[in-house]
């Protein structure tokens, strides 16, 4: 525990607060100062800091003019199922890896984890063809499985570290019971892993929500882009830089997320120490 | 009333044994014990007659039928876990009713098990409430009340009380007792604790090191111990051990020395010691007798003097030997000074330098009357 004693060590302490707040916190004050800016004052030369007069226009034609609106739902929807999905994943492998023994038991963890190691650009190579090799390429479904890349296998040791922390005594007091290993798992392990399947859920939603590389590669049509690849064509390309739209668009964009986690934050919080705090 | 046999049941974790072909006959309707010191194997055992241990070698018969590879829930036991294991997520009605709904039983049947489980367990208002808002020794309860629900053939208790408290312990081992003078089934309880083991147990089977050492009602061990081991393990505080020299034999007699140069004279019904063998004698503390009275009589220079009220505990030297003495409340002794204690000739113990029991003749068996073993080793190793 770190104990301040003098007032040089409390003022220092506060500096150094400061300017990790600063560096933390005032990208998101210029983007969503420059949101509520009308272009004239976003363009000065002379910028300011808190827009002379709130100007709304930004907002209003993020949301009425061009695609955000399908391409939040295209998001929205691919990453909500890829959440589950790798959630879902994630338990049943971690639970697997946890509490049964089987001989390639390590060298799979190993496995799991090493798709990690790459950079997710590389592993886009091999999704590509194997996604159009299927029919996939172009799809929400074809979408929302690579997301899986991204967060199953860290996802999986996630689960793995909670379950590990589950007594074998109530796995093995319902096998007295007579209950298989699936119904263990889905009336036992999982009503008690709950904080860790939604912490993990929101992981692999943040990672999917947040990509561009994935979805500007695998979708090509304008009806299934998500919102990442949205922001850049509309806002941001060679021939047009509307950073007050895309600052508001990103505000329009982050609400979910941030809503999200207002509502299941008291569990991820919960899932993230359940393992420090027993 | 339902038996449980072990027949020349061997674990082996790897390359580690842990438990030695345990040859062992449990009487239907028993209560057996199994205790030893930490790591001897008794959780093991119990875990592979519950099925949730593989048995490396050897079978497991319940009821007659070898039940060596059936699972767990097809055996017909209903095991109490150490932690309690309650599913924290369900209700108390809920815990108990989740064997019997995976087992397919109609509602009316769950509802009128739980409701009957709960009565005997004094459970009836805490239904439905959550494991965790229930006191120790009610979720032990509740783990109770959940075995009881599967009527099963046999119950498996795995250190129960050890999570409690001592008043609790108490409290919980007198509800099990009685719990099984109601039901009547055959009951396997593993404990380190030998106060349980004592009080609770028609039958002792002492472990150590994967291996029984005896098979006993609790004063056949108590009063006959076949070996050291089981002498100092059963009995608290154990019993004090001393050096002695076998001095003489005769036909059916012998005569060891004590430290101090004491002789005493003993007879034995079956295996005489040889003279000049060096032998171990074991008294319990219990046994000395303040002062004269005793057949034989020691001096002990008393170092340390534990009043307790009902009982003092004297702990002191006798010829460089430590010694702890067991008196009264009444007993009243000052810490430094010597003191004059004896003791009888059918109290004494004597084991070989292999740890076996010399069978001493007695003109009294105290183990008398302390009911028939209801579990035999048949061959223990």
């Amino acid at each position: 525990m770190l104990e301040l004693r003098t007032w040089r060590e409390k003022a220092g302490f506060i500096v150094i607060l400061a300017v990790i707040a600063f560096f933390l916190f005032f990208p998101v004050y210029w983007a969503l100062s420059s949101a509520f800016k009308a272009n004239a004052e976003l363009y000065l030369s002379d910028p300011t800091f808190v827009p002379h007069r709130p100007y709304l226009g930004h907002f209003i034609n993020a949301i009425t003019q061009g695609p955000l609106i399908l391409q939040l739902g295209n998001s929205l929807v691919t990453s909500t199922a890829s959440a589950l999905l790798n959630a879902v994943l994630a338990a049943l492998a971690g639970y697997s890896f946890a509490k049964f023994d089987y001989p390639v038991k390590r060298p799979l963890m190993l496995l799991i984890l090493s798709a990690q190691m790459f950079p997710f650009g590389v592993l886009l190579i091999s999704i590509y063809p194997m996604l159009q090799s299927v029919g996939l390429l172009d799809t929400r479904i074809g979408l929302t499985v690579s997301y899986i890349v991204f967060a199953l296998p860290v996802s999986t040791y996630m689960m793995y570290s909670y379950f590990k922390q589950v007594p074998n005594e109530l796995i093995e007091a319902a096998k007295v019971d007579g209950a298989s290993n699936m119904k263990i798992f889905r009336r036992i392990v999982m009503p008690i892993s709950l904080p860790a399947f939604i912490t993990v859920a929101l992981y692999a939603f943040m990672w999917s929500w947040n990509d561009l590389l994935y979805s500007m590669t695998l979708i090509t049509s304008d009806d299934k882009r998500t919102v990442g690849p949205g922001l850049l064509l509309r806002y941001i390309n060679e021939n047009n830089a509307d950073w007050g739209g895309a600052m508001a668009a990103s505000f329009i964009v982050a609400a979910p997320v941030i809503l999200v986690f207002s509502v299941l934050q008291k569990q991820f919080i919960g899932g993230v120490t359940s393992g420090a705090v027993k | 009333m339902t038996d449980v046999k072990l027949d020349r049941v061997v674990k082996r974790f790897g390359e580690l044994e842990t438990i030695h072909g345990v040859n062992l006959n449990i009487e239907g309707g028993s209560f057996v014990v199994f205790v030893g010191p930490s790591g001897c194997g008794k959780s093991t055992l119990l875990r592979m007659i519950a099925g949730l241990e593989e048995v490396t070698e050897g079978d497991v018969y319940i009821g007659g039928k070898c039940v060596t590879e059936a699972k767990a829930s097809a055996r017909g036991i209903g095991m109490v876990f150490q932690s309690y294991a309650l599913y924290p997520h369900m209700t108390v009605r809920e815990n108990m009713s989740f064997g019997l709904e995976v087992a397919g039983e109609p509602k009316e049947v769950i509802a009128a098990r739980v409701s009957e489980a709960a009565e005997i367990l004094k459970l009836g208002e805490l239904l439905d409430r959550k494991p965790r808002q229930l006191s120790g020794g009610q979720r032990q309860r509740v783990a109770i009340g959940r075995t009881i629900v599967r009527q099963p053939k046999v119950f498996l208790f795995d250190e129960p009380l050890s999570n409690l408290d001592a008043e609790l312990r108490v409290q919980m081992r007198i509800e099990i007792t009685r719990l099984h003078e109601r039901l009547g089934n055959t009951m396997i309880y593993v404990t380190h604790d030998q106060v349980e083991a004592m009080t609770m147990a028609d039958t002792i089977v002492v472990l150590r090191d994967g291996a029984v050492e005896q098979v006993g009602t609790p004063l056949t061990l108590y009063h006959r111990p076949e070996n050291r081991f089981v002498a100092g393990f059963i009995g608290s505080p154990k019993m004090n051990f001393l050096p002695v020299r076998v001095k003489s034999v005769g036909s059916d007699s012998f005569t060891i020395t004590l430290p101090d140069g004491q002789d005493i004279s003993l007879s034995a019904p079956g295996r005489l010691p040889a003279s000049g063998e060096m032998l171990e004698l074991g008294i319990r503390p219990e046994h000395f007798i303040v002062g004269k009275g005793g057949d034989f009589e020691v001096m002990l220079h008393c170092d340390v003097v534990e009043e307790l009220g009902g009982t003092t505990y004297v702990y002191g030297e006798y010829d460089e030997c430590q010694i702890i003495v067991e008196g009264d409340g009444d007993l009243r002794i000052q810490r430094g000074k010597d003191g004059l204690f004896s003791f009888d000739r059918d109290r004494l113990h004597l084991f070989d330098d292999k740890g076996r029991a010399v069978m001493l003749q007695r003109d009294t068996d105290p183990s008398a009357g302390g009911g028939n073993s209801v579990a035999t080793v048949v061959t223990a190793n």
